[in-house]
């Protein structure tokens, strides 16, 4: 009875994180698109139905809909697989570890995908070599988001991946330049006696280039960090915000700013929490890297005054890259960098602004399908670094809300 | 005499805290000390969770089972909460909450009597399960609350569920029936059973009853932070691991206060190092190494004490029976 009993638990459990992985319907059909170019099949690749693309399968890491940057990656990353006439394969990592990622890419790779777009963030230096290696064995295309530029990589994983004809590239944000401006917005706004909330430091290349901006941002303003907490035990949660948030106040009553580096959407609720509650919504701003849910009331009640994030679109770069190799056209011969662009919004009205159409969709089905060469012979390798470069709030409100 | 030593008792349990207050007093008199009320209001607000959580936890560790998916349980049923918030509001919330904890609660405790394995895997399980399913209720949905349903993290609600919740851990630990059996169960089974104590009743009771307690917490925790982030695989616990530490700051103490006042103390003291290390500027990637710390030198402490009382128990035997002898030899 009790053996039994334990292997129900572990069927429960086992049942709970494949419905996490299912979520989002990641191995549905891919739906059928318009105005069809005409390919061969790639190795590995199946006609996709009466669409004339070739149907590859799309391999992503699924870390749910946790928060406000992850549902718009997974959103738009669903949308590009299904525009392109590929079939998504999603895995969910049971862990935020790096040996967890790897794992769940074997998962991946086990399931013939033919591409596959790796979050260079949650491997690591430790776990990139070997995340290489494994896409390298398998025959699998691969590209990095969320890391930083080609040449910072490590010498393990570009030793292995810049000669490849397997890797895509890698799509970096500027993250120096994201917190060097978070931090002329609190300048801006008479905000020089600062508080830190960030990534812990082995964290490394997206805490050292945070830091890196912070610093430049101190030597050009006067600024002055009183206080830092990178601790992922109090940052992960909304509680631990509003608790480090008081913690500061009490602490250092002359603090008239805050920035959050790192785990904005896990803390912003208790941050802004705090801060009312204190009645400091006046004097006190913040500025954040990465945008949080229910961004619109924090920005609303004037304490959000600047965030960068919306950078969710370096999946859907990959597949395009996949889709155009798949179809026999690439875009490019090899791996290089491209600079993910943030969304920079550097005010509370711009903030609001963005909220109204942040549920949007960034590319839709039929410039999605222009990015591909079968269909469009003039998008080149240079208008897709163009498209890369350009992606920004007057991108969008440009290409959508023109009239 | 039974009230002097009971205040006795008290002042020794405070030590604790005001030596902590005073050691960091003394590194930023200007917080500590020329706050006014400010530092002490913020200590005893921030910790309340810690302490809520910790008096759940301790009824499955008075019966034997040292469950850290009491956290997970908690961030699951703080998700819960902001749905039943945009469902109907703030009333909805509250009481929806306490009735899907003493649901869940009750499936929980089911499982792990039926199981009736007193080992931490069984936690680290269920911590898998509940974490699981909070990511699935929180998918594509928002899990913020409003400034309206924030109303229990101010004064004096705070303060109110504090006490009430104290209240009834005082009560069910100390004048209950089910209070005496945990505490048997968990200090000698064959005992217990033989005295017709059913041991799975009170495990069943004791998982209860701390799911209960997850669910007060996450109501105010939620109050407190406006919204909730979902935590895959063991992420909660963190959360857990300090209100553990409470639980031993409490047996600490022990000798000098009840267990419920212990725990809380344990809590108030965890609170002023946490604000203490961030007012001396001290690397905050390091503070979980300091209460960790913190926490093996009162457990030495204790150890140490505990191994001399019964060294002295033991020689004061020793020389109790040589006297006997001695006695016996020289009458006969």
């Amino acid at each position: 009875m009790k053996k039994l009993l334990a292997l129900l638990l572990a069927l429960i459990m086992v049942l709970s994180l494949a419905a996490c992985g299912q979520e989002g319907g990641g191995t549905q059909e891919p739906d059928n698109t318009e105005d069809p170019g005409t390919s061969e099949p790639d190795e590995g690749g199946d006609e996709g139905g009466d669409t004339g693309l070739v149907n590859f399968r799309m391999g992503y890491f699924d870390t749910g809909s946790q928060d406000g940057t992850s549902t718009p990656l997974r959103n738009n990353l669903v949308a590009a697989i299904e525009s392109l006439g590929a079939t998504g394969v999603p895995v969910q990592p049971a862990e935020s570890t790096s040996d967890a990622y790897l794992d769940a890419l074997d998962t991946l790779l086990s399931q013939d995908v033919d591409a596959v777009a790796l979050p260079w963030v949650s491997f690591m230096y430790a776990g990139s070599p070997a995340a290489v290696k494994k896409c390298e064995d398998a025959g699998v295309y691969y590209g990095f988001y969320w890391g930083p530029a080609m040449e910072d990589l490590g010498e393990d994983t570009l030793s292995i991946c810049q000669d490849s004809e397997l890797f895509l590239g890698c799509f970096y944000q500027n993250e120096t330049d994201a917190a060097y401006s978070a931090m002329e917005t609190l300048h801006n706004y008479g905000c020089d006696q600062i508080g830190y909330i960030g990534l812990a430091a082995s964290n490394e290349m997206q805490e050292n280039s945070r830091d890196y901006g912070c610093q430049l941002a101190i030597e050009d303003f006067g600024m002055e960090i009183l206080v830092e907490q990178r601790d992922t035990n109090v940052t992960l949660t909304a509680e631990g915000g509003a608790t480090t948030v008081e913690n500061f106040l009490t602490a250092y009553p002359e603090m008239d700013g805050l920035i959050i580096a790192g785990n904005t959407q896990f803390v912003m609720p208790g941050v802004h929490q705090a801060i009312t509650a204190a009645g400091r919504e006046d004097d006190f701003k913040v500025a954040a890297i990465d945008f949080p849910d229910d961004m619109a009331t924090y920005a609303e009640s004037g304490v959000l005054v600047y965030d960068s994030g919306g950078h969710v679109t370096g999946p859907v770069y990959l597949t395009i890259l996949a889709a155009n190799i798949m179809n026999g056209t690439p875009l490019a011969e090899g791996g290089q960098s491209y600079n993910q662009q943030y969304i920079k919004l550097t005010s509370s009205e711009e903030i609001m602004g963005w909220m109204e159409i942040e549920d949007e969709i960034v590319y839709n089905t039929d410039e999605l399908l222009q990015c591909l060469q079968v269909n469009n012979p003039d998008f080149d390798l240079d208008a897709f670094v163009e498209m890369v470069e350009s992606y920004s709030y007057s991108d969008i409100m440009e290409r959508h809300h023109s009239e | 005499m039974a009230i002097l030593n009971k205040v006795k008792g008290i002042l020794f349990g405070l030590i604790l805290p005001i030596i902590v207050y005073a050691f960091f007093s003394i590194l930023r008199p200007a917080v500590f000390l020329g706050s006014g009320f400010g530092t002490i209001y913020t200590v005893l607000v921030q910790s309340i969770t810690t302490c809520i959580l910790a008096w759940g936890m301790y009824y499955s560790m008075t019966v034997g089972a040292l469950d850290f998916s009491i956290a997970a349980e908690m961030i699951l049923y703080e998700i819960m909460a902001t749905i039943y918030y945009q469902m109907g509001g703030f009333w909805l919330m509250v009481v929806l909450t306490m009735v899907s904890a003493f649901v869940v609660g009750a499936v929980k405790a089911l499982i792990k009597e039926l199981i009736a394995v007193k080992s931490m895997v069984v936690g680290l399980g269920l911590t898998y399960v509940l974490a699981s399913l909070g990511e699935v209720l929180s998918t594509n949905r928002s899990t913020v609350i409003g400034g309206d349903a924030t109303i229990l993290a101010g004064a004096p609600y705070n303060f109110i569920i504090l006490i009430g919740t104290g209240i009834i851990m005082w009560f069910l630990l100390n004048k209950s029936r089910f209070g005496a059996q945990a505490r048997a169960v968990g200090g000698n089974l064959a005992l217990a059973k033989a005295a017709g104590i059913k041991d799975h009743v009170v495990g069943f009771k004791a998982s209860l009853v701390g799911s209960v307690f997850a669910g007060i917490a996450a109501i105010f925790t939620l109050s407190r932070g406006a919204g909730v982030t979902a935590q895959t695989g063991l992420t909660s616990m963190g959360s857990a691991f300090s209100s553990l530490m409470c639980v031993f700051i409490s047996m600490f103490i022990g000798k000098f206060v009840n267990t419920t006042a212990g725990i809380y103390i344990g809590a108030v003291s965890m609170s002023i190092i946490s604000i203490g290390l961030v007012s001396i500027g001290f690397d905050s990637e390091l503070n979980s190494t300091v209460t960790s710390a913190f926490l093996l030198v009162l457990m030495t402490y204790t150890i140490i004490t505990g191994a001399r009382s019964a060294d002295k128990v033991r020689r004061e035997v020793a020389a109790a029976r040589i006297r006997k002898d001695k006695n016996t030899g020289s009458n006969s």
